[in-house]
Formats: C-alpha cells, structure tokens, sequence
C-alpha cells in the first residue's frame, strides 16, 4: 500500500503504525513557533532593557534558553510537541514510537542549524525529500521520527443486516475488504462505495444483483464475519 | 472465535486499561495491585490475535491506538533529568573523554599545534598580526588589554560584569553548538570553527607579546581559558565524532553510524557545554579583576588547569564500571 505509515515492531512482536508527517505540516509549526519566539523575544528585550547593563547581561542568557532550549523544553515536558506542532496536530518521537528523550530532542534542535544551511533550511527539505520518512538531518542523527498524533477514531457500527454466510470461504484479504467496506459506510459517498464493491470477486453476489442490493449484500455477510 | 464474541470477552480488560492509560498520563499512580505491563502485553496479544484472524480494520486500528498508548507510557524514561545530570557531570563524562582519548587528542592537536604556529609566526614578524587579525581587531585588543586603560586598574561595578558574564554564556556555548552542528558536514565545519578560533587565540597572544601587554592578557586569559579552550576542543570532537561516522560507517549503513556516534557526540556536547558555562563566570567575575598582582593570577589560573586535567583524568574512575550512562 502507498501510504506515509511507519511501522515499528515492539519488543511484543507487535507492529504499531506511526503516521509520519510531511513536509507541510512541519513548515507551518515551525512558523508558529518563529512567531511564539519572536514574540516572546520582543517582550523579554522590553522588560530587560528597563534594567540597564544587568538587564542585558540577563537578557542575553534568557536569550540564549529560549534560542536553544525552546523547542527542547516543550518536546521533552510536553509530550513530543512545541506549541507550533500541537497546533498542527504532529509530536516527535524515537523511530521506535517511544517518547523523545532529551539527548535526542538537543541532537534534532541542535542540527537544525546544519539544516538551515545554505539558506532557508535548504538541506533539511532535501533531506526530508528524499528520506521515506521526510527525515532532516537532525532527525537522521537523533533517530527521531515526526508523526501525527492519534486521531479519535470514530466506530461507525456495522449496518443491521441478516446475517448471511458468503457461498465460498473467503480469504483474509477479502474478509478485512468486506468489513472495511462495511465500517466505512457512513464516510463514503454512495457512489465510491458503489465503485469499490464492484472491486470484490464477482461470483461473492448473485448474478445480477443491482448496486443497492449488492451493498445489502456485502452488509450482511459483514454481519455473519463479525459473528452476530 | 468470531470478532463479536472476542470483544464481548474482552472489552472490559480494554476499558480498564484505558483508564490505566488514562492516570498515567496525568503523572498519577496506579493502585499497587494493577500490573500495567502484565495487562499492556495482553492487549498486544489481542491486536496480534485480531491481526491475523482479520478482524475488522475498525478494530484493529482501535487496538493498536490502545497498544501505542501503552508501548508510550511503559518504554518512557522514569529516571529524573536532574539525577542523571549529576551522575553525567561526575563520572559519565571524564569517562567518555577518556574513552574516546585518541580522538581527544587528535583534535587538542588541531586546536594547539597551529595556535602555537601562529603565535611563533607572530612574535618572529609583528606585522603578521595585522594579517591573521585585520587592523581591526588587533586595535581594539591593544585598548583592551593596554595597562594605562582604567579599566583594567579599576574593578568593573558588578552590573556591567554580569552583562558580560551573559555574553560570554550566550556567546561561548553558541560557539559550541555551532562547532559540533559543523560535523555533519562530514567533520569539516567543526574543523574550520576550531581552526580559527586556534589562529586568533595564536595571533592575539603573539601580538599582544609584541606591544608588551602581556601581563594584562594573560593574566586574563589563563584562569577561564583552561575550562573554556577544553570545552571548546570537545565540542569539535563532538562534532567530529559524527563526521567521521559519515566519513568511515564501518559495518554499518551511513543513516545508521550518524545515529548511533550522534549518541556519544551529544553527550561529549553536554560536558563541553558544562566547562563552557563554568568558564563564564569565571571570566566575567574573577578574570576581570585587575587589582592583583599577577602572580596571584597566575597561580589561579595553573590551579584552574590543574583542576580540569584532574577532572578529566580521574573524576568516575571508581565506582560503577559502566561508562555507557
């Protein structure tokens, strides 16, 4: 399948699929976040510049937490997430899904000045480009992924239908087409679920069926496979 | 088993831990007879189960939402930060050095060799000044560290010394970070930062030797240099060590080498962070004290890199034999 998964095997034998961010996203958190910084910056200078040479002597190391540590302090206490990624729904983890570490969070943040270069993070964009998971440099040497985070997923049950065992036993494929199909119906138009169903084995319906009861038909046999 | 009947004799186990999952997450405790990872584990077995049964993909997504939940809170670091900082700073760190001792020295040899170079070149032909420094530069070190400027003679009101005991923490550890983000350019940024910095310390001292200010140079300089020039000798190593695992992978993939030296390179980062910012202070409060005699500042200054060859040398030689932490 095409799609921007990645997945991790855990040390359960399992697989978990993070869904990995592009470059999209990433961009416009990182402007929200250039925004906060420069924001904050502009406040911090105001109030220190009130306060002579000690002013600036503090104003320069606060300077200096918030232009390194910005982004380090909120992935690392806040779950993965700047304010810019949790406006955009994203968080960071290790590319094993686990939470990011501070050493890893620094390598990213850090590296972020080797990404800017020449210009304007030119190689970061190249970089995430050409990586399958849109990794910058940072993220390559921090072993860090940028994922979404989970979305509700909402359940739509299952239509009522009698249920009715199909005339072949039908592989697992075809099982999960069928109950995938099902589940979906109330997010897919008529028509594409119309269309997709014509994608299962022709010989699953009755010759003839019409779209309307084809659908009736794929319900039912849902029903049976889920075990009503 | 059909799907119905596995979530009829389930689903009370998945309320349960997501409301487990749910107290994790706000930092509380769970009751002492809940075992998180024992019920984490089962819900893996569930999504494997309904996995390869083909169970519906409504199901297995939420199963899998569960486990990530899970697999989130029980592979999450508990150790505090600040425990492990301490623990870092007093063992970990010197023993990271020395670990990585033939690469300490190597780069101590790209730092000083050509600062002496330089300073030799210097104090043979006084006018080379002017072309490692600009006349720029060398003019505004002369009024620095010239004895007749009063603000040598005079102690500095302790306002302007914390304004610039803020430009040297800003200043110097930026210089650091910027060395060691050099090396994933395959080493050669950390290696033109720490050359230069090596030429100009090589050029001001020779030129400051020149103009016979050499009294009130150096004794600003040594006190704060011996924690500060290390610390800045280890950020290129750091920046080094990822450079050459891009250069020469060895057995592994260039993606994987950058991952697993960038491990070491941060943490050599860290300490060479930790003497820069122990540098600062001393350099903006003791160094620019000018009312001693400069053998008293002298003899701090040979302390001062006394104690940093100890520290590197000694510190985390006894105790726990494991130096990976």
């Amino acid at each position: 399948m095409l799609d921007n998964t990645s997945k991790v095997e855990t040390p359960e034998g399992i697989e978990l699929p993070l869904e990995v961010a592009g470059v999209v996203p990433r961009a416009l958190a990182y402007i929200i976040d250039l925004l906060i910084f420069i924001i904050l910056n502009y406040v911090i200078a105001l109030t220190m510049g009130l306060l002579g040479n000690f002013g600036e002597g503090l104003y320069l190391i606060l300077f200096f937490i918030l232009f390194w540590l910005y982004p380090v302090i909120f992935e690392v206490f806040r779950n993965g997430q700047t304010p810019g990624k949790k406006a955009l729904g994203i968080k960071v983890v290790h590319q094993d899904g686990t939470p990011i570490s501070l050493n890893a969070s620094f390598v990213r943040n850090i590296l972020l000045s080797a990404d800017f270069l020449p210009f304007f993070y030119t190689t970061g964009f190249i970089s995430m480009m050409l990586h399958k998971d849109f990794k910058r440099l940072g993220d390559m040497a921090a072993g860090t992924l940028v994922i979404y985070t989970e979305k509700e997923n909402k359940e739509d049950p299952i239509p009522k239908e009698k249920p009715k065992a199909p005339t072949f036993a039908l592989s697992l494929e075809e099982q999960r087409s069928v109950l995938s199909l099902a589940e979906r119906h109330q997010q897919l138009s008529q028509a594409r679920q119309d269309e997709l169903s014509n994608l299962l084995p022709e010989k699953l319906f009755p010759a003839n069926t019409d779209n309307h009861n084809r659908l009736k038909q794929l319900h039912a046999f849902a029903n049976w496979l889920r075990g009503h | 088993m059909r799907q119905q009947e596995f979530e009829n004799l389930y689903q009370n186990n998945w309320a349960a831990f997501t409301e487990q999952c749910e107290l994790l997450e706000k930092r509380k405790n769970l009751d002492a007879d809940i075992d998180f990872s024992a019920n984490y584990r089962e819900v893996c077995h569930n999504l494997a189960l309904a996995q390869q049964r083909g169970f519906s993909p409504g199901l297995v997504a939420s199963l899998e939402k569960l486990s990530a939940r899970g697999h989130q809170l029980l592979y999450k670091n508990r150790q505090s930060i600040f425990g492990r900082m301490v623990h870092f700073i007093s063992k970990g760190f010197p023993r990271l050095v020395r670990k990585n001792a033939k690469l300490f020295w190597l780069t101590s040899a790209v730092c000083y060799i050509p600062a002496l170079l330089v300073f030799l070149i210097v104090w043979a032909d006084p006018d080379m000044a002017y072309s490692f420094l600009g006349s720029e530069q060398a003019a505004s070190l002369e009024s620095m560290y010239n004895p007749a400027n009063d603000r040598i003679t005079e102690n500095r009101d302790i306002d302007s010394d914390f304004q610039m005991f803020g430009f040297y923490l800003w200043n110097n550890i930026t210089v650091d970070l910027r060395t060691f983000a050099g090396g994933i350019l395959a080493g050669i940024g950390s290696l033109l930062i720490l050359l230069l910095n090596a030429v100009l310390l090589g050029a001001a001292s020779g030129h400051m030797l020149n103009v016979g200010y050499d009294d009130t140079f150096f004794t600003f300089v040594i006190a704060h240099g011996a924690p500060e020039l290390t610390g800045m000798v280890i950020s290129a190593m750091a920046g080094l060590k990822i450079g050459w695992g891009l250069i020469a992978p060895g057995n592994y993939s260039r993606k994987d080498a950058l991952f697993l030296r960038a491990k070491d390179g941060v943490r050599l980062l860290f300490g060479a962070i930790f003497l820069t910012a122990i540098a600062a202070p001393i350099e903006a409060f003791w160094s620019s004290i000018g009312t001693f005699d400069p053998s008293v500042k002298y003899t701090v200054g040979a302390f001062s890199w006394a104690l940093v060859v100890a520290y590197l040398v000694f510190a985390g030689r006894q105790g726990d034999t494991d130096g990976s932490q």
